[in-house]
């Protein structure tokens, strides 16, 4: 199994507030890695390091190391460190322009491509987020007038269409209905048979459902849940109740 | 609940419906303000706008849009051509620094740089027009050596254009969601393509009402021109060295002349006037309603 992201002491803090305390991890490749914990608890503070979208922050101070196939992602260009690392946010956030366009973006940002180059790169993305069927006849359709359903999986195929190696999904099914839901899950099954995916969720049935690895965070720490001295301090009180449903 | 507590809480509600009448005869008299003031907006526009097109349509005749005339006899044409004229060049320039000096405002400065610079604009939006007209003059009419001209008359009035265009730009830029640009950068994009494939996009209708509006003032503009444009008996077909004829220098010599005709020229060239500046504000009402 080969390490694809690593952190070593990660702490990450606003000035106020500590959000991540010395987090170790390692991100497998070619699985479905889940992260889950309670709101609040940094996830999403978590993976935004990965890809260095915490950047975008100034107040947010990072310490400790990330590293991307063992090289810190300091030491990468940030638009190719963001390229090869894709993010699908926890709120479906599809630009408001045509389905087509959406999924275009991403590879116009890196390459001069011709028409016909982009037509199949929107399709085989369409394609591999599960929504080529219900889109193909209607690429020009806004893509603020999708269901929300669509609409993540549409940002699913916007941010796969930079071929990225590494998805990581923020809840992406968090304000979604069962049905669609579902189909995310059925579609990650899928895209760990090529991609390491990172998953966010608090949905733990989730996490048992699709996962191959579950890390535990609570206030900001890793919670090794499988040594049980820790779970019975009396601060991990909520966190057992996280770990008591996760399966073993 | 306790027995008393519950008693209290019920009594509170005798106290919030003894309020309602009070409440009821507040909000009326806010609401008589409100219209009171309505009326007076609204009559103060129809005395001014009824008088100048009264009198307007009174002496305007077809002629006057297409032949030249010299404030005191002909028509209007050179005017109402010179005018579009020096408020297109002062566009060209406006536009692109305006636009621009907005993406950097909100994509690139820091605190300290964009403070500056918004400083800066404010400072110019808040510059008399006739000290601007004057710097137009000494700057351009005579030390870069343009003479009475389009360009002079133009540059100075897009130094107005400015600040509107940048601002509002700005604010069309920074209310583009933070979900959409982070969904830019996570894509790889770097601020530059952040700016042209979303922002810009995303800003145009509101950097259309900030031109239309910075249009629209620059059209009734008078002080500036007179010391950088002139006024021309014919139209301009030279950038520099050319004096320019425009509407507000019409109404302005016109209606110090002792003739009938030149008095209904000044009236026509107001009436032209407004009524162009309406079509335009209209024009981005409607274009903001259109987002
Ligand atoms: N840019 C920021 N500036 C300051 N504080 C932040 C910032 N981003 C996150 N935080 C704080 O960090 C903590 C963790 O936030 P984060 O969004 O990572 O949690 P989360 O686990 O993803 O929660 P949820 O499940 O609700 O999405 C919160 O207390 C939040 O207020
Ligand atoms: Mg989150």
């Amino acid at each position: 199994m080969s390490v694809v992201i690593e952190t070593r002491n990660l702490n990450v803090n606003s000035g106020s507030q500590q959000i991540l305390s010395n987090v170790s991890l390692a991100v497998a490749g070619s699985a479905i890695n889940t992260i889950v914990g309670p709101s609040g608890s940094g996830k999403s503070t978590l993976i935004r390091t990965f890809n260095r979208l915490t950047d975008l922050y100034p107040r947010l101070r990072v310490g400790g190391e990330v590293l991307f196939h063992g090289k810190s992602v300091r030491d990468y260009n940030v638009m190719e460190l963001r390229r090869r690392i894709g993010l699908v946010f926890q709120k479906p956030n599809p630009f408001p322009m045509s389905v087509y366009d959406n999924v275009a973006f991403g590879p116009r940002l890196h390459l001069s491509l011709k028409k016909a180059e982009i037509d199949t790169l929107v399709e085989e993305s369409l394609r591999h987020a599960g929504l080529y069927d219900e889109m193909s006849g209607n690429l020009d359709k806004n893509a603020l007038e999708l269901s929300g359903g669509q609409q993540q999986r549409l940002c699913i195929a916007r941010a796969l269409a930079v071929q990225p190696e590494v998805l990581m999904m923020d809840e992406p099914t968090s304000s979604l209905d069962p049905i669609a839901k579902s189909k995310i899950e059925d579609l990650m099954l899928l895209l760990k048979e090529e991609y390491t995916v990172v998953l966010v969720t608090h949905d733990i049935d989730q996490a048992n459902r699709v996962s191959d690895t579950v890390k535990l965070l609570y206030n900001g720490r890793m919670v090794e849940y499988e040594s049980p001295e820790v779970l019975r301090m009396p601060e991990y009180e909520h966190a057992r109740q996280f770990v008591m449903k996760l399966a073993r | 609940m306790t027995e008393t507590a519950a008693a209290a809480f019920v009594r509170s509600r005798g106290k919030m419906e003894s309020r309602y009448r009070r409440r009821v005869f507040s909000d009326l008299v806010v609401r008589v303000i409100g219209y009171a003031v309505f009326a007076f907006m609204i009559g103060l526009l129809l005395l001014i706008v009824g008088d100048v097109a009264l009198r307007g349509l009174a002496g305007i005749s077809f002629g006057m849009f297409v032949t030249v005339g010299n404030t005191s006899s002909g028509g209007l044409a050179n005017a109402i051509a010179g005018t579009w004229e020096l408020v297109g060049t002062g566009l060209v320039f406006a536009l692109p620094v305006g636009v621009f000096g907005a993406l950097y405002l909100s994509e690139y400065s820091t605190r300290n740089t964009g403070g500056v610079l918004r400083l800066f604009v404010d400072i110019l939006t808040s510059i008399p027009s006739i000290v601007l007209g004057l710097f137009g003059y000494l700057v351009l009419v005579i030390e870069l050596n343009m003479g009475y001209s389009l360009l002079a008359g133009g540059l100075t009035l897009g130094v107005m254009m400015i600040p509107y265009i940048m601002r509002i730009s700005e604010i069309s830029y920074s209310n583009v969601p933070r979900e959409m640009r982070e969904a830019a950068f996570a894509l790889g994009a770097n601020s530059m393509q952040l700016s042209f494939s979303l922002l810009l996009r995303q800003a145009r209708t509101g950097i259309m009402t900030a031109v239309l509006l910075a249009v629209s003032i620059a059209a009734g503009e008078t002080a500036q021109l007179m010391y950088t444009a002139l006024f021309n008996n014919d139209y301009t077909s030279s950038l520099t060295h050319q004096p320019v004829a425009y509407l507000t220098y019409v109404i302005w010599y016109s209606l110090n002349q002792p003739t009938q005709y030149a008095h209904a020229l000044a009236y026509s060239a107001a009436l032209i006037l407004v009524a162009s500046i309406f079509f335009l504000l209209l024009l981005s009402k409607y274009v903001e309603r259109g987002r």
